[in-house]
């Protein structure tokens, strides 16, 4: 454009800003009314020509002036854009932000955007986002198999030689729950084993044993991370595979095996340090194998076995034991008894802060002592964490688990009994529970069907904590509880004295105790007596929430009626829906 | 016992402030030029940080001056770092809920002053609050505005259809 054509268009921009500004909305309907006038006033065609071309060129203009003045906005919008708190970081400060607020998108779940479309739905924010996120190579290495395929080329393409991260399958936390291979399954493996030689973590289901031949023998010199899962339980036992885990072997830092069977002779995974072998039925490899293996991973971070079924350890010889120093968490879930005692017998884990054992003692009671033996000697180490502890016990089984919690959930001790297991071990694990030491903010007790158990033999474990706020009792004998709750206990102070949020559900109790504790807790007259406060003890905080949960009919409607009048209804729920 | 060395650092806007070596060493850049230059009684000059973001900074440091550096040569990329990055300790937490202002102007002065843990911690705050919002919510939350021309805006939204839909 020419300087005169320019000023001619800047001063066109002014008229039109005028124009606006006096809320002449429409300039070229004011051009056609003329040239209709001019047409009702009987001029000739050739000069209505004219006034079409002239119209024309003011459209033209207008068109012109138009885009000039959207270019104009958008580039004050730029500008004030560049000048806002967040533009101010350096853009590899920039990207490392999007890189986090990206991570995510890798492990959610499969209903959640893929990695690329909030990639490409964070390039809509304004231009500089997507100009930096364009043309930052590292954001644009992970594919997923949901991803359209002209995307997934953009993004192989624009992502140059970076390592790139492969999924085609939820992940592995969540994979039991797909059940066959995604649709564009082939599609999108052709497009992967194309830059195999690029992979850094592939996370995959297969749906046949020649699927997994094409991933093992695929050339995967920066292979970090392998999970995969076969739809049907299949054994790998091949020279291929061998040959993979002998290749990958020095760099891969996590495999995870999901109804897959490898070459378990080959294993050479010195610095694996996550380790998950799920879904296997026919080809477990033995108890003496699986040690073996273990032992071969001195840096081994996490551990989790769920197997469909193991035999019985039988005439299993155990080896010496030995130290996996950096094991943080392992799960063993479904194995025989015997194998998780051999486990723990076996290994020596000193930095151990998350258990989780689920092991079905039906056939093998006589183990129970043993394995609850070891798992109290767990406790020393875990009770110090920031970390759910849960103990289940089932009739003739166990579950104890002692989960991370993320960093803004609350800490959370909880029992949970089903039927009847041996009195005298749940005592054991109460006294071993170290809860003084644990200091929950939340405690659950769940005792589902006919459990025969006492919880005044755990509350004292709850004296001097400070820390919990909530209490949920399920199931059990309450009396105990609000006794607890409406006394000094041994440290002279009240019984959960920083206790805001209590629910009581489908638990027996005697209303005129619950009654009394709130009395006692609020200052009313108690009814249980020693709870005056003339030995200067402070007044717990009021109920946040107080819920209590009934069969339809069996609440005792009056007393709870003056139990929520002192607390106020406001935070008071009563539910009757408790089905048996 | 001797008392702890101590070093005093300069804010662009002329406040010193005179605290121990151990905490101002966890700035790497404050590290280097300790070492560079040798202990003096000089005042050590931080021309890009303002005194209120630089007792910020300091309080950061002094609550983690016992805590483990960070490796030089870890990889970002490397799935264990990466996971550790992502996690925001409860005091963290507390200490970066600060206005958007201060807030970025805590992550100029960590990557200025090469403190990678606070520098992590300011990256994920900001990343929490871009998570699971749409273009037009990060835009108001940041005070961006939309500049790209319609014409620009109507073939970004057709390229990227395919993701809006997930």
């Amino acid at each position: 454009m020419n300087p005169a054509t320019n000023l001619t268009v800047d001063l066109a921009v002014d008229i039109l800003l005028q124009s606006i500004h006096d809320e002449n909305k429409n300039a070229l309907d004011s051009v056609r009314r003329i040239s209709s006038l001019q047409e009702d006033a009987g001029i000739d065609s050739g000069m209505l020509s004219q006034v079409d071309n002239y119209a024309g060129a003011i459209k033209s203009t207008l068109d012109t002036v138009q885009g000039r003045l959207l270019d104009k906005i958008s580039a004050l919008n730029t500008e004030h854009n560049r000048m806002i708190p967040f533009h101010r970081l350096p853009i590899e400060t920039f990207v490392q932000v999007i890189t986090a607020a990206l991570e995510s998108f890798q492990t959610r779940q499969w209903s959640s955007p893929t990695h690329l479309g909030r990639l490409v739905t964070l390039c809509q924010v304004c231009k500089r986002w997507e100009d930096v996120i364009s043309r930052t190579a590292s954001l644009w290495a992970t594919i997923d198999i949901r991803d359209p395929a002209v995307i997934m080329s953009t993004a192989i393409s624009r992502s140059a030689n970076h390592s790139l991260n492969v999924i085609g399958a939820p992940s592995f936390g969540l994979i039991r729950f797909w059940s066959d291979a995604p649709d564009g399954w082939e599609e999108f493996m052709n497009t992967a084993i194309a830059h195999s030689t690029r992979w850094r973590s592939v996370q995959l289901v297969v749906a046949s044993p020649d699927a997994v031949l094409a991933i093992m023998i695929a050339d995967v010199p920066r292979l970090e991370s392998f999970e995969v899962k076969s739809t049907s339980e299949c054994l790998f036992d091949t020279q291929e595979g061998g040959r993979l885990f002998q290749a990958i072997g020095p760099q891969l830092r996590r495999l995870g095996l999901h109804g897959l069977a490898i070459p378990w002779d080959s294993w050479v995974l010195h610095n694996l340090r996550h380790l998950s072998i799920s879904g296997l039925d026919n080809f477990v490899p033995s108890c003496e194998k699986m040690l073996g293996m273990l032992r071969e991973c001195p840096a081994l971070v996490d551990i989790v076995l769920s197997f469909n079924r193991t035999a019985d350890v039988g005439t299993f010889r155990q080896g010496p034991s030995f130290t996996l120093a950096q094991l943080d968490s392992m799960s063993f879930s479904r194995l025989s008894p015997s194998w998780a005692l051999a486990f723990l017998e076996t290994i020596h884990t000193p930095s151990v802060r998350s258990v989780n054992l689920d092991l079905d003692f039906s056939d093998s009671g006589h183990l129970f002592p043993s394995v609850v033996k070891r798992v109290c000697a767990l406790y020393s180490n875990v009770v110090d964490a920031r970390y759910h502890l849960e103990i289940n016990l089932y009739t003739g089984s166990l579950e104890w688990a002692c989960y991370p919690i993320s960093s803004r959930g609350w800490r959370y001790f909880g029992i949970k009994a089903w039927n009847n297991p041996a009195p005298e071990t749940l005592e054991t694990l109460w006294a071993e529970a170290g809860t003084n030491r644990f200091a929950p903010e939340s405690v659950l007790i769940c005792l589902n069907g006919p459990v025969d158990l006492e919880i005044s033999l755990f509350l004292p474990k709850l004296d001097g904590i400070h820390t919990i706020n909530s209490f949920m009792f399920y199931g059990g004998d309450a009396d105990p509880l609000f006794t607890y709750m409406s006394n000094p206990t041994t440290s002279g102070e009240w019984g959960l004295p920083e206790l805001e949020n209590l629910t009581i559900y489908d638990c027996k109790y005697d209303p005129e105790l619950l009654l009394g504790m709130v009395l006692a807790r609020y200052g009313g007259e108690g009814l249980v007596g020693h709870n005056n406060l003339d030995d200067g003890r402070d007044r717990p905080p009021p109920f946040q929430e107080l819920t209590i949960g009934h069969a339809p009919g069996e609440a005792d409607i009056d007393t709870l009626d003056l139990v929520e009048d002192i607390v106020g209804d406001h935070c008071f729920t009563l539910e009757e829906d408790v089905e048996r | 016992m001797s008392a702890a060395p101590q070093v005093t650092l300069e804010s662009s806007d002329g406040e010193k402030f005179k605290v121990d070596k151990e905490v101002a060493e966890r700035s790497v850049l404050i590290k280097n030029m300790i070492e560079d230059v040798g202990e003096s009684d000089n005042p050590i000059p931080l021309p890009n940080v303002n005194a209120s973001v630089l007792k910020k900074v300091l309080e950061y440091c002094e609550h983690h001056r016992g805590d483990p550096l960070p490796a030089a040569d870890a990889d970002p990329s490397n799935d264990d770092n990466r996971k550790r990055a992502t996690e925001i300790s409860d005091w963290d937490q507390k200490f970066i809920q600060v206005d958007q202002e201060m807030l970025f102007e805590i992550i100029l002065a960590a990557n200025y002053m090469d403190i990678k843990p606070l520098l992590d911690v300011g990256c994920k705050t900001v990343a929490n609050m871009i998570k699971g919002k749409t273009p037009e919510e990060i835009r108001k939350l940041f005070n961006i505005v939309n500049d790209f021309t319609p014409e620009e805006e109507a073939q970004i939204k057709k390229e990227n259809e395919w993701a809006e839909d997930r």
